[in-house]
């Protein structure tokens, strides 16, 4: 036995760590980039008047240099292989003053305007000047856009009478200037291997002949990234992110339901992703649990009571229920009557229970996001300065002794937080850098001083039901986080329904003699702050790096997420949970023709 | 449709996809050993078999494979910005259940039907039939069930509106049992020397640095090999290839007013090393440059109405979009759209010395190679020459194979992008004329014409982007061709003037009888025309024309004013400013 898994360890190293080196921008690269954003960004500062136009008060530029690996196969065979090199810039300006300028404001006229901005690709090679010449008319563009919007906004608010918090509160915070210039991350991989091992896990579903559809896809990002303004930061640092991606469909025997389970790894690194021994065995299970569930039978009647979620159902039932919901953002100033939709299926932050209890009074949840490691991990939701150049703090307590002290914050003020804590994030599904940022977690540590052994949990699920009323209680392994995977047909109900229920995807009635017997079609109602309070954790914990959910989303941005750690309890028994029987709904009848 | 046509190209050379280069080992040389076509065909069969015992039996079903391969590349201001290869397979599954009158296919009146159409789909690129064989089987049955939902309510929606105009039902029979096949290619085969191009694309991108007054300019290429394997339960079974490089080169620079004043030159050849020489795209650069700057400080048109005399390119853009895409079948079926040309038949649209035919079996047309070139169409069906116009007379309608009343049968126009159902589309467009004039003698004719109708003068269009057409029947029905270079030819003689901010406008039918004359040149336009069913290569070709009236408006501008610093590296002086404004 351990002579096979010395052999699979060298395999995995080849597939990692031989190879073509990848990204790395050289240091001159580096400086070149940084020589012509500084530049332009000096210009910009001092020049950029005119006569009847707000000045700027504040520029940043952001650039990042990104390499994708993508790769996707199904039932042995390659869908995908692409990599792509890219140099892109963001800018942003701000005019007036951090008091009062033109952000925080939306305006429905500008919403259908395709009249867009500037193409923001850099040149590929060192070229100081074409670098210059895109972050020019960037800057130029921004600079009239931002006029308009202030124009604007000044003219709604001579119609609008704002509450006198928010007709104070600052539009911008100051930020200290930031030097820091981290190395680039070098990538070393095989390709072709890499293709190989994408093939292989993929064939691993074509035996399964109860499965429809199944694909697996790996994608390797290599970011480095500079950001600088006109407060004087300037930061180069590199931002990493490599995903493998399982799924596999098919439908329940019985109705013809639609079943689908995916599970995602991520890592900082190629190699710390799993081995594939790890991957082929997850493969496994993920088949067999999705055959089982053909054959399980419908949930069937209503039940009020315990819960016990574990594993990864554990730290998404925390990440989408607590973590993902601590965050401040800014209402805008609506120029037209379009509030309501984008209030429409947006996730609800808990910022009105600021100072109040919302998890036991034993409980405590910290970001730690500057730890680059714990309990032996590499913790993917490290990172030294956050998007807007702010550097977290070391410890950021947001829940003590079970009461909800501050929330994450990026450098807009809102009527909850006012500073900034070092928590403005992009979000891109996990791509780094230039795309709008929002309020989200880093690197998140849960600690309960009561909590229990997972033994004695699980002889508290059975007894706590019993007291209910029933002869079972129910066990979550997984649940749905995020966009349903593509093939669970996708609705507008759906997207409106995100964040008010809980869709488990494997959920088991455990009975008294520790028989279990998996269901499907349940879904449990979101935790009230009450269930919150009662949550109880296990003594075991787990470091999970993740991708956690971040910001409000909205209609248009469905649940953008970044990538993060949660350290957390392995289990967590919800004491009085609903859970319900999904809404019927007529399913696709199953394939009338044989598979092949 | 709201969105009629996009045609975004500009004239060029493009070879015909006939004489494929040689293909490499490894790839597939015969049907009988091509894995992708036996396998499609292999799985159909057995998936006609098994469905032909359901209660709701498929009467017809065909898969359409499309297989890309890409390599783009960019490059602006003599930097490269990108340059990435792809692969991709999209497949599409046309199940057909009802019966050749009325099918799951039939448009449903009174409904947003915008899911009807299949979505397409990304299967496995590699050869190997199990994957493939899955993900058809897959697809089939996703297809199949949607074409019996859908027939279902076809037949609930037949039952509750009144009768249609139109009778002639929803697919044809047609002779599609064609076989033919071309071997397979590989890009790496097929476009080598990357790195030469990279360097070229930068060269000519470096021309626009230091123009102060062009603000972006581009140099890209596309590479692009698109392997079509058709199957179909008649017995079609096709692979062919559709391939070319395409070089676009684009530049935008403003003018004091603000108004964008963009630029383009493409050329496209059916293999790289047919594309002009270095040489001669330089100097059609350094000509860009010389125009742009010129464009800077011409007149801005006032709105117009007046005769013109369009160049054979943009002639044939203009037939494209507002002649071509009314004779697409489907356009003049469904009940959504404007239906300009059904009941006008027998009649005369155009002037009696005017003939117009598309015909896919073209290679050339006056020394220049044609874009819209294929032996078969996407529904199987040999590409056949129709005409549409004879001695002005409206004869025919491009058809794919859903019929039209008095037009029951397809001519071979079914087209479609891979992954996208096929629709009547045109090809190679030719615009004739029976009676010219030497073009010299156009221009006098212009003249007069000017005079006759007492305008100081008139236009020439030489040059154009593209256009756009709405053929919607609840929208106007109007068209709009994007003209880049004009130029004024005064009446009394007087230098010609080129004119900036033009934009051509007008309804269809008016503008056809308003057609003079027509010069004894030629012009074919190649390009990418994009509609419902996605972007297909295609070429419009025509004579130039003197048009008794023609109106314009001023194009609408951009309010941006002029980037308000100047460019980085454009002038020193700013550079020395800032430098004195940083020591300060």
């Amino acid at each position: 036995m351990a002579q096979i898994k010395i052999f699979v360890a060298s395999i995995v190293l080849v597939l990692f760590a031989e190879g073509i080196a990848s990204a790395q921008v050289s240091d001159s690269t580096i400086n070149v980039v940084d020589r012509a954003m500084a530049d332009e960004l000096a210009r910009s500062k001092t020049d950029l008047h005119m006569p009847g136009l707000v000045d700027p008060f504040f520029i940043a530029y952001t650039v990042a240099d990104q390499e994708k690996l993508e790769l996707a196969a199904s039932n042995g065979s390659l869908t995908k292989s692409d990599a792509t090199h890219e140099r892109k810039e963001s800018v942003r300006l701000l005019l007036h003053n951090y008091q009062f300028n033109d952000e925080n404001f939306t305006d429905n006229t500008g919403f259908f305007n395709f009249n867009s901005a500037p193409d923001n690709t850099l040149p590929l090679d060192d070229d100081y000047m074409g670098i210059r010449r895109v972050l020019w008319l960037s800057t130029d563009n921004l600079f009239k856009e931002a006029n308009d919007n202030f124009t604007k906004k000044k003219a709604a608010l001579e119609h609008k009478e704002l509450s006198p918090e928010l007709r104070d509160l600052p539009d911008f915070s100051k930020a200290p200037a930031i030097h820091i210039t981290a190395p680039p991350i070098t990538f070393k991989y095989d390709r072709p291997a890499l293709e190989t091992m994408v093939k292989d896990l993929s064939a691993l579903f074509t035996g399964r002949r109860e499965i429809q559809t199944s694909s697996v896809s790996l994608t390797f990002y290599n970011s480095y990234e500079w950001i600088q303004n006109t407060e004087g930061t300037r930061v180069r640092k590199p931002a990493t992110l490599c995903e493998i991606h399982i799924e596999a469909a098919t439908q329940a025997d019985s109705d013809g339901q639609p079943l689908v389970l995916s599970h995602t790894f991520v890592a900082k690194m190629p190699s710390q992703l799993p081995s594939e021994v790890e991957l082929k065995s997850a493969i496994e299970e993920l088949s067999g649990n999705l055959i089982a569930l053909r054959s399980a039978p419908l949930f069937d009647k209503e039940y009020t009571g315990p819960v016990l979620f574990e594993d990864d159902a554990a730290t998404d039932y925390l990440s989408e229920n607590v973590v993902s919901r601590l965050f401040a953002e800014r209402e805008d100033i609506f120029g037209n009557d379009v509030s309501a939709i984008f209030a429409s299926g947006k996730r609800s932050s808990l910022k009105d229970r600021l100072d109040t209890r919302i998890l036991p009074v034993t409980a405590s949840l910290h970001d730690i996001s500057l730890e680059k490691t714990k309990n032996g991990v590499d913790l993917l939701g490290y990172y030294p300065f956050d998007d807007e150049g702010v550097e977290p703090p070391q410890d950021l307590t947001l829940v003590d002794k079970g009461i909800l002290k501050t929330l994450y914050m990026t450098r807009t003020p809102t009527k909850e937080v006012l500073t900034p804590n070092g928590h403005a994030r992009s979000l891109a599904g996990g791509l780094p850098g230039l795309t709008e940022t929002a309020p989200a977690p880093g690197v998140v540590e849960y600690n309960d001083t009561k909590a229990v052994a997972f033994s004695a949990m699980e002889k508290d699920l059975i007894k706590r039901a019993k007291e209910d009323g029933y002869d079972y209680g129910f066990v979550v392994r997984s649940i749905e986080v995020g966009a349903p995977p593509q093939d669970a047909g996708f609705s507008i109900q759906d997207m409106l329904a995100n964040g008010k229920k809980i869709i488990p995807t494997l959920i088991y009635k455990v009975y008294s003699d520790g028989h279990e017997e998996l269901v499907r079609g349940a879904e449990i109602g979101i935790p009230s702050i009450r269930d919150l309070r009662e949550m109880i954790a296990s003594k075991e914990t787990v470091t999970r790096n993740m991708l956690i959910s971040a910001g409000s989303g909205g209609l248009f941005s469905y649940s953008p997420s970044v990538p993060g750690t949660i350290i957390g309890p392995k289990d967590i028994l919800s004491p009085e949970l609903d859970v319900q029987k999904k809404q019927a709904e007529a399913y696709p009848t199953p394939p009338v023709v044989a598979r092949p | 449709m709201l969105l009629g046509c996009l045609l975004a190209a500009i004239p060029g050379i493009v070879l015909a996809q006939e004489s494929a280069p040689p293909a490499q080992r490894g790839r597939a040389q015969t049907a009988s050993n091509d894995i992708v076509l036996q396998t499609m065909h292999a799985e159909l069969a057995r998936e006609q078999n098994a469905l032909a015992s359901q209660s709701v039996p498929p009467y017809y079903m065909s898969y359409n494979v499309g297989d890309e391969q890409t390599v783009s590349m960019s490059a602006s201001y003599g930097a490269l910005t990108n340059s990435d290869s792809s692969r991709r397979r999209m497949l599409l599954v046309d199940v057909r259940v009802g019966t050749y009158k009325l099918d799951n296919t039939h448009e449903l009146r009174g409904s947003n039907d915008m899911f009807a159409q299949n979505g397409a789909q990304a299967i496995p690129y590699e050869d190997d039939a199990e994957s493939l064989r899955l993900a058809l089987w897959r697809a089939t049955n996703e297809s199949y069930n949607s074409a019996t939902e859908r027939l279902q309510q076809v037949r609930t929606n037949e039952t509750i509106k009144v009768a249609e105009d139109d009778t002639a039902g929803d697919f044809s029979k047609a002779d599609a049992s064609n076989h033919y096949y071309q071997p397979d290619i590989e890009m790496s085969n097929y476009f080598r020397n990357r790195k030469e191009w990279e360097d070229r694309l930068q060269r000519y991108s470096a021309l626009f640095a230091g123009q102060k007054d062009i603000f972006e300019a581009k140099a890209m290429l596309d590479a692009s090999i698109v392997r079509k394997y058709f199957v179909s339960t008649e017995g079609g079974e096709i692979a062919s290839n559709q391939v070319y490089t395409r070089i676009m080169i684009m530049a935008t620079a403003k003018a004091d007013d603000g108004m964008e004043l963009p630029l383009y030159k493409s050329y496209f050849a059916y293999k790289p090393e047919d594309l002009p020489s270095d040489d001669s795209i330089m100097r059609d650069v350094r000509q860009m440059i010389a125009t742009l700057q010129e464009m800077r400080n011409a007149p801005v048109v006032s709105p117009y109405a007046g005769p013109a005399i369009l160049s054979g390119g943009p002639a044939g853009v203009f037939f494209h979009e507002i002649f071509g895409h009314r004779v697409e079948a489907h356009r003049e079926k469904s009940a959504d759209e404007g239906q300009t040309f059904k009941k006008m038949v027998g009649k005369l649209v155009l002037p009696t010395w005017m003939d117009v035919y598309d015909d896919p079996t073209l290679t050339h047309w006056d020394g220049t190679d044609l874009m819209g070139h294929y032996k078969y169409d996407d529904e199987g069906v040999l590409g056949q020459r129709v005409t549409v116009v004879r001695n002005g007379i409206l004869e025919n309608f491009l058809m794919g194979r859903s019929p039209m009343e008095g037009f029951p049968h397809s001519n071979g126009h079914g087209r479609a992008q891979p992954g996208k159902l096929p629709e009547a589309r045109q090809s190679n467009l030719v615009v004739i004329a029976h009676k010219t004039v030497p073009v010299d003698s156009l221009r006098s004719m212009l003249i007069a014409e000017c005079k006759a109708q007492g305008k100081p003068y008139g236009l020439w269009f030489k040059e154009v982007e593209g256009g756009f057409t709405l053929t919607g029947r609840t929208i106007p029905n109007a068209f709009d061709v994007l003209p880049i270079l004009v130029y004024r030819i005064f009446a009394d003689g007087e230098p010609d003037q080129l004119v900036r901010g033009v934009d051509l406008i007008g309804t269809p039918l008016a503008t056809f009888e308003r057609i003079v004359a027509a010069g004894d040149d030629g012009q074919a336009f190649n390009g990418m025309c994009g509609a419902e069913s996605g972007w297909v290569p295609v070429s419009a070709s025509s004579p130039s024309l003197l048009i008794r009236e023609i109106e314009v408006q001023k194009k609408q501008k951009s309010q941006d004013r002029l980037p308000i610093l100047p460019a980085p590296d454009a002038i020193t002086i700013t550079q020395q400013k800032y430098k004195t404004l940083g020591a300060d």
